[in-house]
């Protein structure tokens, strides 16, 4: 009996401060971490861009409406289409309503360039010409000089008999030359000589070539 | 004064869109590369909107229709060949030319057997000629509805007789120096 006195006692003062707690493992909620990675495809190429014609202005705007055009729409239609024009009604109305808008399109040029051409014939011909070296090209460049000098350059074609003034270009190795339009006529090869004798220096000879 | 060269000529084509300024000149010169006609633009200075607003379309149109077609369309003396050095020009140059054109290029190579001699390129329309005795062969490219052996011998046949008095590619670098001259000109005035 006092035992019982005793339970009852013990439960009156702890009844409701156990927590009960379940550990079933039914209900845990497990949670699946997948390892597989996520592939993310970035193409390398250029995103391809279409450029319109430019040069052809606002008339080419162009819009598109889902509907499909009543059969009676076509006031001419040829047997077959194919770059034969095609003609709509103007007054097309679609449940009542006006749907199409003529507007002429126009063609534009690039607008805002212009260029005149000039005449210069006068600046040009104060310009002297700039003939090249053509030693190395060639083939008889052995039997140019004699003994005790050098060819160093061979310029060609200059016109021997209109020839003004002439002038060696150092830094690129080319000759500068002036002429006479009324007398250059004849063309020759100009060939630049380095002696070695004692009184020796820079030569100059025409050549045929 | 070319009377003893048949009164025959070259056109030199130059048109330039280096650095955002469109410019063109073209030379008629005769057999010696004295000049007979220089034609030249005003540069043309498209704004940076209006490259964007065209895009490439902008290019094409200044340089093949615009400079292309007023230089080419001005000059006084015809020449028997039209020489450019911008393969974008060639055709262009061909139609609008109404005669032969051809674009002339130098090469590094050997010289061929001899002058005359020419030599077909795996490029179409394109030749080796070997104009002079003295210097390493040219090539040259042929527009595409000319690009036969004959047109090719005969275009060769004109830049041998010329070559005997002339340096061909001399006329485009004082081309580039009028040019050059000229704009300074107008830049300080």
């Amino acid at each position: 009996m006092a035992a019982e006195d005793i339970r009852t006692f013990l439960a009156r003062i702890f009844l409701g401060k156990a927590k009960v707690r379940s550990l079933r493992p039914e209900e845990r909620k497990v949670e699946l971490q997948s390892l597989t990675r996520e592939l993310l495809v970035r193409p390398l190429r250029k995103p391809e861009r279409v450029l319109g014609s430019t040069l052809l202005g606002a008339g080419m705007s162009a819009k598109s409406k889902g509907f499909r055009l009543p059969h009676d729409a076509f006031g001419s239609v040829t047997g077959s289409i194919r770059s034969a024009p095609v003609t709509l009604k103007r007054q097309l109305r679609v449940r009542g309503q006006r749907i199409l808008r003529f507007e002429k399109a126009s063609t534009r040029r690039v607008k805002g360039f212009s260029v005149k051409s000039r005449r210069g014939v006068a600046k040009v011909a104060a310009l002297p010409l700039e003939i090249g070296n053509r030693l190395q090209w060639y083939a008889g460049r052995a039997d140019l000089s004699g003994a005790g000098e050098a060819p160093l350059a061979l310029y060609y074609p200059v016109l021997e008999d209109g020839l003004i003034k002439s002038v060696l270009n150092r830094d690129k190795g080319t000759l500068i030359v002036w002429y006479n339009p009324q007398k250059a006529w004849r063309a020759k090869g100009l060939l630049m000589v380095r002696s070695f004798s004692a009184n020796g220096g820079l030569e100059w000879r025409w050549i045929d070539a | 004064m070319s009377s003893q060269y048949g009164g025959k000529n070259l056109g030199y084509v130059l048109v330039d869109g280096s650095d955002g300024v469109f410019r063109g000149a073209v030379l008629i010169t005769d057999f010696r590369g004295i000049p007979a006609d220089f034609r030249y633009t005003d540069p043309i200075r498209p704004s940076r909107l209006e490259k964007i607003l065209y895009g490439g379309a902008l290019d094409v149109y200044l340089k093949e229709e615009l400079i292309l077609e007023n230089i080419v369309g001005a000059v006084e003396v015809q020449p028997v060949l039209w020489i450019c050095r911008d393969a974008d020009l060639l055709e262009s140059l061909s139609r609008l030319g109404k005669g032969k054109a051809v674009l002339l290029a130098p090469t590094s190579r050997p010289p061929m057997d001899a002058v005359g001699d020419t030599e077909k390129q795996n490029d179409p329309g394109s030749y080796l000629v070997q104009a002079d005795p003295m210097s390493a062969p040219m090539r040259i490219a042929l527009p595409m509805n000319r690009s036969k052996e004959e047109e090719a011998k005969a275009v060769a046949a004109v830049l041998v007789e010329a070559a005997s008095t002339m340096d061909l590619l001399e006329p485009f670098s004082r081309m580039s120096k009028a040019l050059a001259v000229l704009g300074e000109e107008q830049s300080g005035g």
